[in-house]
């Protein structure tokens, strides 16, 4: 169904994690480092990482950062707590998702099947308007999934694109965190708004002149954020 | 009241009482020495103007002599009161009848027992007071001598009146030294009192403020300790009680830390096998449909376990979280109804609570928090409790209270001080499944950890008027994010 | 406690104050007595009248005879104009002169006077009078003191021995 690359030092827990996903019907390959992990990328292509934060030698962090200079490939961290700066940090470097160990398979398959949704294989909402839009220098091709800035292809992660097309959906509208974290991440509950906030970051340090003036993506205190107005 | 208690404690305190005993003794010091001096140099100055009259009189009387012509006429008196009259006295010359002044304007200064012992023949003198003035009157007889040594008076009686203005003054002057000497001495030990008092009370104020900062909890306070005194002594012993107990804190302290890092570091290495175990719960429970019997049961049970097991040790974790201080909130302005209601209906309880939810109240708080706590509440209420639960929320501009209710027995009065205990089981009969036993505590927790200057969070257990169990969450409405204070 | 002691040093104080406040000052006293009365030279013959019912020394101016027998007869002679304004007067009758003073028989010292009265009928003030003026007169020519006593001899018979009242 899905080639899910995962990276975790602990042989339980990988042997755990792989015996779980793979009987969700993924294809599951597990490795103990990152660099062989990186290394798997290179050779075989995946459709997303479950990636432990805390590895011997190279850290999770680095083999985000790796990861996402390779590409838009979707990254779920596994990190230890979720309230401490791993989870800022990791959010930083790259990753569209996290989730907490120890962690029943069942809801890492459900963020594993939200994050794939992201990457284009199910585009309903970017589908269900034709044509090209103009925001400024910004022009959003919601059919093709494309963004670019005067005329540049801008290479955005799946997660981060999902978030700006789903913004710039209702220009003017005010959208709060737990709604984009309902619409984009397909939280259920009370998600981590911090998922959201490291997501706009990423996406204005792409799109944005100047990321601490934003244009495009505003923050509205107290609410949320808004597309726009230009 | 309180003001007239602490006004007395000054009036009765060590430094006025200091104060005053010196100055008493100032005082008495001063007006023993100085009233004494001044009656003797009173004395010294009278007697000597009493003796130089005297002797004055004597002198000029002695030229009157010899007499040739007893009785004498009224001219021959007012001559010599006139001769005896000078600037500072005058004298006043009496034969018989007759009467002779010389100068003054004062009729009869003359007291009768002084003229007594006149006639009684001594020379003799008194002070008086003449017309608001002192006066010293001095009164002889004029004797004739007689050729075997013996003298016969000729009743001639000459008085000397004589002003004591000059030497009152001298003696005022004195007084007034005296009360100058006085004063300054008053003044000198007033200002040593509270030179001495400032030496023995400032030991005293440091122990004092000392003492208070140890009860404050600066187990490091200690005293420099002066000289050799008894105040030296007592600042020896605070020191020597303070190290003790800042010892003896300072081991408990490290005995307890100890402990909680053991939790800690335990959760932790607990963490991994069941990251493991609990990976693979959901394959069990998917087989255990399939296994036969004892197999299928002890898959479940294992299954569930896991999850307990795991629910606990995340607990553990966040407690020890609190307890190092490492607690930290992700802050967003939330919609307090909607997080509310999500939590509910996330838990699929929207229809059994029955919610009290006004629209719009916004409020920076740690979303996550809220719903740990909001969801330990409903979910205690329902276990514990009876239906129907109700969350009510309301909002002022400081703060935001929410309220869960249940209509079950109640707290146990017994119980109502420990409810937010760790591990605390009010029901001997309740089982782990039900929970770890560390939820009110992590609430409770959570609820303080939002505070906004002096506004602090808190988690209220308590009973309601009709029966049941009400816990009040109050929350400020505006957490300043300052981290992970315990 | 502290209050009662407090008040106590507070009486003292006061007491103190009051004491020194009430001592200032020149104050009246009693009278105060010295030495005897001053005393000098008389010049002229003493002689004893009376005034107001007292023996009064009177002086009269020197004259060449100091005898007793001299004051005596200024004695007999009575109070002179000047002395009668004052209002002295003499109960010695012009009679006692002439006179005569001798040495008495008795103890040594003691005098008699002889004159041609009636000595029995002289007043007690006259003789008195007759005896201070003699013992007077007779101690600036011999050895007469205030001891020595005086016999009144007349027509009548003598009177006395008896010394000065007046001392």
């Amino acid at each position: 169904m899905s080639q899910v690359l995962l990276i975790e030092d602990h042989q339980t827990v990988r042997d755990g994690l792989q015996l779980a996903l793979t009987r969700q019907g993924h294809t599951v390959h597990a490795v103990g480092t990152g660099e062989q992990g990186l290394e798997r990328l290179r050779t075989t292509p995946s459709d997303v990482v479950v990636l432990d934060l805390m590895l011997p030698g190279m850290d999770g962090f680095e083999v985000c950062r790796r990861i996402r200079q390779l590409g838009d490939l979707p990254i779920i961290m596994l990190t230890a707590r979720n309230d401490d700066m791993d989870v800022v940090a990791g959010l930083e470097a790259g990753a569209d998702d996290y989730v907490v160990k120890p962690v029943q398979a069942r809801v890492l398959e459900a963020r594993i099947r939200a994050v794939l949704r992201r990457t284009g294989g199910d585009s309903r909402r970017g589908g269900d308007r034709a044509g090209l839009e103009q925001h400024g220098a910004l022009t959003i091709d919601r059919a093709a999934l494309v963004v670019s800035k005067d005329g540049t292809p801008v290479s955005l992660a799946p997660t981060e694109l999902r978030l700006l097309l789903e913004l710039s959906h209702t220009p003017g509208q005010v959208l709060s965190r737990q709604q984009l974290l309902e619409a984009v991440w397909e939280h259920g509950y009370l998600g981590d708004s911090r998922l959201v906030d490291a997501c706009v970051q990423r996406v204005r340090a792409k799109i944005e002149v100047d990321s601490s003036a934003p244009v495009y993506i505003q923050t509205v205190r107290g609410f949320g954020y808004r597309f726009g107005p230009l | 009241m309180t003001r007239w208690r602490r006004v007395g404690a000054w009036v009765s305190g060590l430094r006025v009482r200091l104060v005053l005993a010196f100055a008493l003794l100032g005082v008495t010091t001063t007006v023993a020495v100085a009233s004494g001096s001044y009656f003797q140099a009173r004395n010294v100055i009278l007697q000597q103007a009493q003796d130089a009259a005297v002797m004055s009189l004597t002198d000029q009387l002695t030229k009157v002599y010899p007499i040739a012509q007893l009785p004498p006429t009224q001219d021959d008196l007012e001559l010599l009161a006139q001769r005896l009259s000078d600037r500072e006295s005058f004298a006043v010359v009496l034969y018989r009848d007759m009467r002779a002044q010389g100068g003054s304007e004062i009729t009869d200064p003359l007291t009768p027992e002084l003229r007594q012992e006149v006639r009684d023949g001594r020379i003799a003198w008194q002070r008086v007071s003449l017309a608001g003035q002192p006066a010293l009157l001095i009164g002889t007889q004029l004797a004739l001598d007689r050729p075997d040594g013996t003298s016969r008076p000729s009743g001639v009686e000459v008085y000397s009146v004589r002003n004591l203005v000059p030497e009152q003054q001298s003696i005022d002057q004195l007084a007034t030294r005296a009360w100058l000497t006085g004063g300054l001495s008053l003044v000198l030990a007033v200002l040593l009192a509270l030179l001495s008092a400032r030496g023995v009370l400032r030991p005293v104020r440091d122990l004092s403020r000392a003492a208070r900062r140890l009860g404050e909890g600066d187990l490091s306070t200690r005293l420099t300790v002066r000289g050799a005194d008894e105040l030296a002594d007592v600042a020896r012993t605070f020191n020597d009680t303070a190290g003790t107990l800042e010892r003896q804190v300072g081991e408990l302290r490290r005995l307890e830390s100890d402990a909680r890092r053991f939790v800690a570091d335990v959760s932790h290495e607990l963490r991994t096998p069941l990251a493991a175990m609990t990976a693979v719960t959901d394959v069990l429970d998917e087989e255990a449909e399939h296994l036969p019997g004892d197999a299928g049961r002890a898959a479940r049970l294992v299954s569930q376990e896991t999850q307990n097991l795991t629910q606990l040790v995340n607990d553990l974790i966040e407690i020890s979280r609190f307890d190092s201080g490492t607690a930290r909130l992700a802050l967003d302005d939330v919609d307090v109804a909607a997080a509310v209601t999500a939590t509910v209906r996330i838990r699929g309880w929207l229809d059994r609570v029955r919610t009290e939810l006004p629209p719009g109240v916004v409020a920076r708080l740690d979303p996550r928090r809220l719903d740990v706590i909001v969801a330990n509440l409903v979910g205690n209420a329902f276990r514990h409790g009876a239906e129907p639960v109700s969350v009510r929320l309301r909002a002022d501009p400081d703060w935001v209270t929410i309220e869960v209710a249940d209509r079950g027995p109640g707290l146990d009065p017994e119980v109502l001080p420990h409810v937010f205990d760790r591990l605390y089981k009010a029901d001997t009969a309740r089982t782990r499944s039900e929970g770890s036993g560390l939820g009110l505590a992590i609430s409770w927790e959570n609820a303080r950890l939002h505070r906004h200057g002096e506004r602090r969070g808190s988690l209220v257990a308590g009973n309601g008027t009709h029966g049941g169990a009400v816990f009040t969450l109050r929350l400020p409405r505006e957490t300043a994010d300052t981290g992970g204070a315990p | 406690m502290t209050g009662r002691r407090t008040g106590r040093a507070l009486l003292a104080g006061g007491l103190l104050l009051t004491l020194l406040a009430a001592g200032c000052g020149v104050r009246p006293s009693a009278v105060i007595t010295g030495r005897p009365p001053i005393s000098g030279p008389a010049q002229g013959t003493w002689v004893y009248l009376l005034a107001q019912g007292e023996l009064v020394l009177v002086l009269r101016p020197v004259n060449t005879d100091p005898s007793p027998a001299a004051a005596l007869s200024l004695l007999a002679a009575g109070p002179q104009e000047n002395e009668r304004a004052q209002g002295f007067t003499s109960d010695v009758p012009a009679g006692l002169d002439p006179v005569t003073v001798t040495a008495g028989a008795g103890r040594s010292g003691d005098l008699t006077v002889r004159a041609n009265i009636a000595a029995q009928a002289l007043s007690a003030h006259a003789a008195d009078q007759i005896i201070c003026t003699t013992v007077a007169a007779a101690a600036q020519v011999s050895a007469a003191n205030t001891a020595t006593t005086v016999a009144i001899v007349g027509s009548d018979g003598a009177r006395g021995p008896r010394a000065c009242p007046i001392r």
